[in-house]
């Protein structure tokens, strides 16, 4: 196997609340390789935000370190604003609300996260009309997330994470907020995003009924990863050939 | 992909309602500065039109603009003796109301000098000067005379024969011009009634003062216009005048001064003290209005810094609306005041400096608030996003 793609090592996150000390994390250990659907699960408090906001380079650890493809890009006391240029190469994101941009339409929140990478205007609307329409929303394409229902917004926000076709995905409870039918159908587009791309994904999750999908789930509790599952028989959904090439 | 456009864009109707709202408070600044100008202007006007080097008024008294004054209608015969003077002309001027085709009117009566003065110092925008020694007159369009329209005023009637643009006494009255002549006619002779009002007025003191005549006495004009030599030293003719211990002597300078620093003065006051007020609430109006914008974005901010967008773009999306609304709302606010002013009853002046500081304090104000909204912008971590 080649290096891991995303490489947390002993990282702990201490909070100040009043004159306690909360240890959202306490020394998570963790890889995830290209290719891989890595699940996170846990009671509530559990630190598994906490745990996706250092390694998407959000927060710093207290102590321990984030290395992304090989590069040691956090630790304690970086300073993670200036890290924003290497962010938007490296890792996308998906949040439990879709976290859409309202006066963009569909597709120019998707074509925003290319043009912001430097893409030109006229090849990102293509690609993020070719993603669209691979993610069965070529209807939407012109319209605003208000008019979306929250599956179809998750799934917009999905293909801005993939725009910039990143080899990392971090997805903090993507699917919380869709019914189980939608749930599902997120849940298998990171696994066909893991598959195809080869990007290592990141899933927390709440939902027991997609924990199929994965190839490795880690649990969670009092900020320590106290437990490792690995299935063997995880389900391949088709690949629909979905992701086209970015410009 | 221009972020400010496109917010723009989708919220239209509340854009332009800002920028409408910005807009007219703009007008309104714009129409308080005007009004300032506007009536300092007005009150100016005939004194620097007029053509005046010194005003030989009643003695003790600063009229005929900040006082009453009256001198005797011969005074004009003196004045031309002294040396150094190269012309004189009588001068006389009272506020009147007439009815004419059932509209009651009101005017400023101004005497000419007639035949030495034709009005020839005005600008006609139509017809011509006065061309006989009674029963014309030459109207400011402001009154609401027009060319041929017969007036009677005292007991004669007189025919409109010219018509000015923009020529306002102090109050904002237009001018009517007649020969002095008429003008004293007009002012002696009143209705019985008139006259049993005034001495009423009076409380009967004022048999003697007069009563019949709205220059304060008989055959009494306000005031001689000099123009001097251009060698004579005015400061000598003046001397000469204030000898005879009857007869006060001011310059142009001295009328401006009367005029403005003490007539006008409380009402200046007033009216730059408003407009400071209206400035205030404009700056604080307008930097709330984008401050706030950026405010309710913050989240987005948060949105596109996870995304990995640089700086320049939220700063840019910021500046940009800032912007948009600052100069749509000038703009705005200036095609009002050019539809709106002209049709209020007092001159508004849109001075060209006036518009040109108005707009730097705008940018100011816009510059400024964006600022700080880019700096709390620039605050915002981008993990504000899950909260
Ligand atoms: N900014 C913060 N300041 C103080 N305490 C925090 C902060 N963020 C998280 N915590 C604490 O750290 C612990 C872990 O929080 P975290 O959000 O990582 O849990 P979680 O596993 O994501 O829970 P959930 O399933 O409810 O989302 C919690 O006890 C939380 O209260
Ligand atoms: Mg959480």
């Amino acid at each position: 196997m080649t290096g891991a793609i995303l490489d947390v090592h002993g990282a702990t996150r201490h909070y100040v609340s009043g004159d306690s000390i909360v240890k959202a994390l306490d020394g998570v250990s963790l890889e995830a390789h290209g290719g891989e659907l890595v699940g996170i699960v846990g009671p509530s408090g559990s630190g598994k935000s906490t745990f996706l906001l250092i390694a998407g380079l959000l927060e710093p650890p207290t102590a321990g370190d984030v290395t992304i493809r090989g590069q040691k890009v956090s630790e304690p006391g970086a300073n993670l604003d200036r890290l924003r240029d290497f962010r938007r190469h490296a890792i996308g994101f998906v949040f439990q609300k879709a976290n859409l941009i309202p006066f963009l339409t569909a597709g120019e929140n998707v074509a925003l996260a290319l043009e912001i990478d430097d893409v030109a205007a006229r090849p990102a609307r293509a690609y993020a009309t070719d993603l669209l329409i691979n993610l069965g929303l070529g209807h939407r394409i012109d319209n605003p997330p208000a008019r979306l229902s929250g599956g179809e917004q998750q799934r917009v926000a999905i293909a801005r994470a993939l725009a910039n076709d990143p080899p990392l995905i971090l997805a903090d409870e993507p699917t919380a907020a869709l019914d189980s039918h939608r749930g599902r159908q997120v849940m298998e587009l990171f696994r066909q995003i893991a598959d195809v791309r080869q990007a290592a994904v990141v899933v927390v999750t709440h939902d027991p009924r997609s924990l199929d999908l994965f190839d490795r789930i880690y649990e969670f509790a009092d900020g320590r990863i106290v437990g490792e599952e690995r299935s063997a028989d995880k389900v391949r959904p088709e690949a629909v050939g979905l992701l086209p090439q970015r410009p | 992909m221009n972020l400010a456009l496109r917010d723009i864009r989708f919220g239209l109707p509340r854009f332009l309602l800002t920028v409408a709202g910005v807009g007219f408070l703009i007008t309104a600044s714009v129409g308080m500065v005007g009004l300032y100008r506007g009536i300092v202007d007005d009150a100016l006007l005939v004194i620097d039109t007029i053509g005046a080097d010194l005003w030989v008024v009643q003695g003790g008294r600063s009229g005929p603009f900040a006082e009453g004054s009256s001198v005797p209608s011969t005074m004009d015969r003196r004045v031309e003796g002294l040396a150094g003077v190269a012309s004189v002309r009588r001068f006389v001027q009272f506020s009147q109301q007439f009815d004419v085709d059932g509209r009651n009117l009101r005017a400023s009566i101004t005497g000419l000098d007639y035949p030495a003065d034709t009005g020839e110092w005005l600008r006609l925008s139509d017809g011509r000067y006065l061309a006989s020694g009674h029963f014309e007159a030459i109207a400011d369009a402001s009154i609401g005379l027009g060319l041929g329209d017969v007036v009677h005023l005292g007991q004669d009637d007189f025919r409109i024969v010219g018509l000015t643009n923009g020529m306002v006494d102090v109050q904002g009255d237009g001018l009517l011009f007649v020969t002095i002549n008429d003008a004293v006619d007009i002012a002696k002779r009143r209705t019985d009634e008139e006259v049993l009002l005034a001495r009423a007025k009076a409380g009967g003191t004022d048999a003697a003062a007069g009563a019949n005549s709205s220059v304060p006495q008989e055959s009494k004009i306000a005031a001689v216009l000099v123009s001097l030599d251009p060698a004579a030293d005015q400061r000598q003719v003046a001397a000469a005048v204030l000898a005879w211990g009857d007869a006060n002597v001011l310059s142009q300078a001295d009328q401006h001064n009367l005029l403005l620093n003490q007539r006008l003065w409380r009402l200046r006051v007033q009216i730059l003290a408003f407009t400071v007020v209206l400035l205030v609430v404009m700056a604080i109006v307008i930097s709330l209005i984008i401050y706030t914008m950026t405010i309710e974005k913050l989240h987005q901010i948060a949105m596109l810094k996870l995304i990995g967008a640089r700086n320049s773009i939220i700063i840019a999306m910021i500046a940009e609306q800032a912007a948009l609304i600052g100069v749509g709302g000038f703009g705005f606010g200036l095609v009002v005041s050019k539809l709106v002013f002209p049709h209020f009853p007092r001159r508004i002046v849109m001075d060209t400096g006036d518009l040109a500081l108005l707009f730097t304090a705008v940018a100011l104000i816009c510059g400024v608030a964006s600022l700080l909204g880019i700096v709390r912008a620039l605050k915002v971590r981008a993990q504000e996003v899950l909260s």
